[in-house]
C-alpha cells in the first residue's frame, strides 16, 4: 500500500459522455464495482477508470447521495433527521425516468445503500396503482390471456379485493 | 481488468424524451428486492404483471428450514390457504434477500401478517436471526397514522417468535430490540446480557412487565415506550436507564414517578402534563424533551405543568413545543417560575405565534443561566379555547421586560425554518435590541435553496431590515442563510 493515507486518494471516473469525476476514495468504496476494479489492479490506479454504462447525470446524483450520507454519518446525533429531510427531497426531485436511470446505474456500480433506498421508493411509487401503470413504470409486456388473468385473479381475490387507501 | 459484476444494460434512446430503459432486465434479486419493499398485499399482486413476475412471486430460494410445510391445510377455509401459501412465500423470499443483505449485524422485518400466519413468521424470524444479530426490530403493526389511537388497532398482537429466546448467539450479540405491536414474554430476557437499547410499541402493557423487563435486564441503558396503552401507571422506583423515552402512551392514571440515578436524556410526550415525582442528578441528567403537542384544546393546566417541569430543573437542555408554551403561564406563576431552571441550552419547537409569546416570555426569564436559544419554526398546534393570563405586544419595544439571561449569559441565538411573519421579525429584533451579549444570531430561511426571484427578493428586505436594527451587544454578528 503506498504510504498516502487511503482517505485522501482521489480517483478519477470516467462516464459515457466522457466527463470526468474525481472522488474521493473513501467514497470510491461505496461504488463496489469501482472498487473491485481498483482492487484487481496491480498497480495504483492512476488514469481514469471508465464506466461504460454510466450516464453523467446519474454519477452525478450517485456521488452526491453519497457524499452527503457521509457527512451525516460522521455527524454527531441530530444527522438523522437531517439525512431523513435529504433522502426525502433526493427521491422528490427525480422524474420516474431519472429514477429508473438511476437504479440501473446504482445496481451497475453496486451502490449498496443506495440500490435499497431506490428499491424502497420505487415500491412506494407503485404501491396502489392500477396494474397497467406499473406495466408501464417496469416496460413489462402482458403474456396473459384474458382467460389467465381472470383465473389468476379469482385464485388471489383476497390480494385484489382490498379496500384502496387513500 | 473485469469488473467484479458485470452487468452490461442497453439503454437506447429512441427518440428525444422517450427513454426505453428496460427495468425489466434487471436481474431478478433486484426486482425481488423492489417486491419485498412492497406491503405484502401489493407484493402479492405483482403476480398479475407477467408469467416471469407470476414465477418470481413464487420462487423458491434455498431455505435450509424444510420443516415449514404447510400444516393444517384443511383446518383453513380456500380463501385463507391460499392467503397462506402467498404468505409463506413471500416472507421466504424477503427474509432470504434480507438475510444475504445483513448477515449479523441488523434484521429488520416490517410485515403485518394476515391473522393466520403468526407460526410462519416466527418460524422465519428465526431462520434469519438464528446467527445472532445486533440490532433485531420486529413491526408487526397495520400501518396507520401514528396519532391514532393505539387501542383501535384491533389486529392481535403477533409473539415474539419462541425459540428466539433460546438463541445462544442473540443473547450474546443482541445489543438493541425494537417491538412493534408484538407481545413478548418480559421474564425472559434474562440471559441476553448484551441488551442495552429496547424499544416497545403499540402494545397494551403491564406496569408489572416494564418492572420485570428492567429487572431481569441489567446491563440496559435505554427503554422506549411509544403508543402504548393499559399501563397502570409508570411508578417505578429506582431505574438504572440513562435514557428513558415516553411518547403517546395511555396510562390509566397519568403518574410519573421514579428515580433515575444515571439518567442522562429524558423524553415525554402525552396530550397532558403527568402529575411526576421524579428524581434525577444534578450533573448526569443531560437533556429533556418535553413534547405536548398531542393536546386537543387549550387547558389551563399551568400549575401541573410547572410542577412537572420542576422535577427537570437541574437539565442542561431542555426542548419544549409550542402547546407547552401556551399552557404555561395559565398557573399560579404567569410570569416566571418562582425557583430558575438551570437549563443552557433552550430549545423551542414553536411557530412564533401570539398564543405563545406569554409562554416565550415565560421561559426567558424563567432561564437565567441560559447561553444558546434555538428557536425550530414549523406550523404547530395553536390551541382553540385560549385564553392568554396577559398581553404581550412584541411591537411593544419598551413593553418587554429584559431577562436575566439577556444581560449576564445569553450568547446565541438560533432560528430555523424562518419565513419572515411579522412576529418572527418582532421575535428577532427583541433578541437583537436588548441581548446585551449576544454575540451570534443566526437565522436560517425555510427555503434557502429557492431560486425564485420573489423568495430571494423578500429575503433581501428582511436582511436589509434585520441590519438596521440597532444592537444592544457590540459584538454580535448576524447570519442569515
Amino acid at each position: 500500500m503506498s504510504g498516502i493515507s487511503d482517505t485522501e486518494r482521489m480517483i478519477t471516473l470516467k462516464t459515457v459522455e466522457g466527463t470526468l469525476f474525481d472522488v474521493k476514495s473513501s467514497i470510491a468504496k461505496d461504488l463496489k464495482t469501482v472498487q473491485a476494479f481498483i482492487d484487481d489492479s496491480d498497480d495504483d490506479v492512476t488514469s481514469p477508470i471508465p464506466l461504460p454504462n454510466v450516464f453523467t447525470r446519474e454519477l452525478s446524483r450517485i456521488l452526491d447521495y453519497l457524499n452527503n450520507h457521509h457527512r451525516f454519518r460522521s455527524g454527531i446525533e441530530k444527522a438523522d433527521e437531517e439525512m431523513a429531510r435529504y433522502d426525502a427531497e433526493f427521491a422528490k426531485s427525480m422524474s420516474h425516468e431519472e429514477l429508473k436511470a438511476l437504479i440501473l446505474a446504482a445496481n451497475y456500480l453496486n451502490v449498496k445503500d443506495l440500490l435499497e433506498f431506490l428499491n424502497q421508493t420505487v415500491a412506494d411509487v407503485i404501491q396502489n396503482k392500477s396494474v397497467e401503470f406499473v406495466r408501464n413504470f417496469f416496460g413489462i409486456e402482458n403474456d396473459y390471456t384474458p382467460e389467465e388473468e381472470e383465473k389468476l385473479r379469482n385464485e388471489n381475490e383476497w390480494a385484489f379485493n382490498g379496500v384502496e387507501q387513500d | 481488468m473485469k469488473f467484479h459484476h458485470s452487468i452490461t444494460i442497453s439503454r437506447t434512446r429512441k427518440m428525444e424524451g422517450e427513454e426505453t430503459d428496460n427495468i425489466s432486465s434487471l436481474p431478478e434479486a433486484l426486482l425481488l428486492n423492489i417486491l419485498s419493499s412492497l406491503p405484502f398485499k401489493e407484493a402479492a399482486k405483482t403476480c398479475i404483471l407477467s408469467k416471469k413476475w407470476l414465477k418470481m412471486w413464487q420462487s423458491t430460494n434455498t431455505v435450509k428450514n424444510n420443516q415449514l410445510e404447510c400444516k393444517d391445510v384443511e383446518a383453513y377455509g380456500a380463501v385463507e390457504v391460499a392467503q397462506r401459501k402467498a404468505f409463506k412465500n413471500f416472507i421466504k423470499i424477503w427474509i432470504t434477500l434480507h438475510k444475504c443483505h445483513h448477515l449479523h449485524d441488523k434484521f429488520t422485518l416490517r410485515v403485518s401478517p394476515p391473522s393466520n400466519c403468526g407460526d410462519i413468521v416466527g418460524a422465519y424470524v428465526n431462520f434469519a436471526v438464528e446467527d445472532g444479530v445486533k440490532d433485531l426490530e420486529l413491526d408487526f403493526a397495520e400501518s396507520q397514522s401514528e396519532d391514532e389511537h393505539p387501542e383501535e388497532n384491533i389486529h392481535d398482537a403477533v409473539e415474539f417468535p419462541r425459540s428466539l429466546y433460546e438463541n445462544k448467539k442473540l443473547h450474546q450479540k443482541l445489543e438493541s430490540l425494537k417491538l412493534h405491536s408484538c407481545s413478548f414474554a418480559p421474564g425472559n430476557f434474562a440471559n441476553f446480557v448484551a441488551l442495552k437499547d429496547v424499544t416497545l410499541a403499540r402494545i397494551p402493557l403491564e406496569l408489572e412487565s416494564i418492572r420485570t423487563l428492567l429487572s431481569t435486564c441489567e446491563w440496559m441503558e435505554s427503554l422506549s415506550l411509544k403508543n402504548c396503552w393499559d399501563i397502570e401507571s409508570f411508578d417505578i422506583e429506582k431505574l438504572e436507564l440513562k435514557k428513558l423515552v415516553i411518547d403517546r402512551c395511555i396510562f390509566r392514571m397519568d403518574y410519573i414517578g421514579f428515580e433515575a440515578p444515571n439518567l442522562k436524556v429524558f423524553k415525554y410526550c402525552g396530550s397532558e402534563p403527568p402529575l411526576s415525582e421524579v428524581k434525577v442528578v444534578a450533573g448526569t441528567i443531560e437533556e429533556a424533551d418535553l413534547d405536548l403537542s398531542p393536546m386537543d384544546e387549550f387547558d389551563e393546566c399551568g400549575n401541573e405543568l410547572q410542577n412537572f417541569l420542576q422535577d427537570f430543573f437541574v437539565v442542561n437542555v431542555l426542548t419544549v413545543c409550542s402547546v407547552i408554551l401556551q399552557v404555561i403561564p395559565s398557573g399560579d406563576e404567569p410570569v416566571k417560575l418562582p425557583g430558575d431552571l438551570r437549563v443552557r441550552h433552550l430549545k423551542m419547537k414553536i411557530q412564533m405565534h401570539p398564543q405563545e409569546f406569554c409562554g416565550f416570555l415565560w421561559f426567558l426569564n424563567s432561564c437565567p443561566r441560559l447561553t444558546k436559544v434555538t428557536i425550530d419554526l414549523d406550523r404547530c398546534n395553536i390551541l382553540s379555547e385560549y385564553e392568554a393570563p396577559y398581553v404581550v405586544d412584541l411591537k411593544d419595544r419598551k413593553s418587554l421586560p429584559v431577562p436575566t439571561c439577556f444581560r449576564s449569559s445569553l450568547r446565541e441565538v438560533e432560528m430555523n425554518g424562518f419565513i419572515g411573519t411579522s412576529s418572527q421579525l418582532y421575535a428577532c429584533s427583541y433578541f437583537i435590541r436588548a441581548a446585551s451579549i449576544l454575540t451570534k444570531l443566526s437565522i436560517c430561511f425555510l427555503n434557502n435553496k429557492n431560486d425564485d426571484p420573489h423568495t430571494v427578493e423578500l429575503r433581501r428586505i428582511l436582511e436589509s431590515q434585520l441590519l438596521r436594527i440597532p444592537k444592544a451587544s457590540s459584538d454580535l454578528a448576524i447570519i442569515i442563510r
